[in-house]
């Protein structure tokens, strides 16, 4: 079964293998999909992955 | 051999038995089961995902988990290990990390170990070592991870990496 998680709005996780599942095995592909074609973000910013499937462009003002 | 019939609400009760215990999603025909019973892992409880984040995570939610983990998050021994499932060792993480009303800590230059936890965000020792097999010294990066009332594991971090963007096997035992 598959899993998302949200917050805020925003995809945090989505998960393979739980026994809780709440989105369909082709909602988790499609998923996985958009993230594997991640936009490269500038330096210094960062994408969020919106509930609607869309890439928000944040400034990323943590150390990595 | 003789053929006999079998209600199948009573054989998918069997088979979601085997799927509750090892984990898995597995389908099975009646002629797999027995050999799936076999293979459930005995003294001892796993439940293990492969969890994928499109954005580095250093504060929010992981996973929801289910109610049989649930029930053991403050056991003694419960346990999480976590790997991303990346090809550069760059990060390569694994460790292995109590949870519930413990803090850990990890140090982004190591790439296995056991963490003990001494404080909220304080200094934290781990007895193995990738590199030269000592006891060293919590780093820089400092990461909580907790299981609050409504039952989501989530990660919290002061500074540093979190978790990257990719895929990470977790796993939690008890």
């Amino acid at each position: 079964m598959y899993q998302k998680n949200i917050e805020n709005g925003y995809i945090t996780s989505i998960v393979k293998g739980v026994n809780n599942g709440n989105i369909t095995e082709t909602e988790y592909n499609q998923i996985m999909s958009i993230i594997d074609n991640r936009p490269i973000a500038p330096e210094g910013y960062d994408y969020l992955l919106k509930d609607n499937l869309t890439w928000k462009l944040i400034k990323d003002n943590i150390a990595k | 051999m003789a053929n006999k019939l079998y209600d199948d609400t009573s054989v998918k009760a069997i088979a979601d038995a085997i799927r509750a215990k090892n984990g898995t999603t597995n389908t099975y025909n009646i002629s797999e089961m027995a050999t799936a019973i076999t293979n459930i892992p005995t003294g001892g409880n796993c439940y293990s995902v492969d969890i994928t984040f499109p954005t580095r995570l250093r504060n929010g939610v992981i996973l929801t988990l289910p109610s049989d983990v649930l029930a053991h998050k403050d056991d003694v021994n419960f346990l999480m290990t976590y790997q991303f499932q990346g090809d550069t060792l760059v990060n390569y993480r694994s460790y292995f990390a109590s949870v519930g009303n413990k803090n850990i800590s990890y140090n982004s230059d190591h790439n296995k170990g056991v963490y003990y936890y001494s404080s909220t965000y304080g200094v934290c020792y781990y007895p193995i070592n990738s590199t030269d097999g000592k006891f060293t010294q919590e780093g820089a990066y400092k990461v909580k991870f907790y299981i609050p009332a409504d039952g989501k594991l989530y990660i919290s971090e002061d500074l540093g990496a979190g978790l990257d963007v990719g895929t990470y096997k977790f796993t939690f035992i008890w």
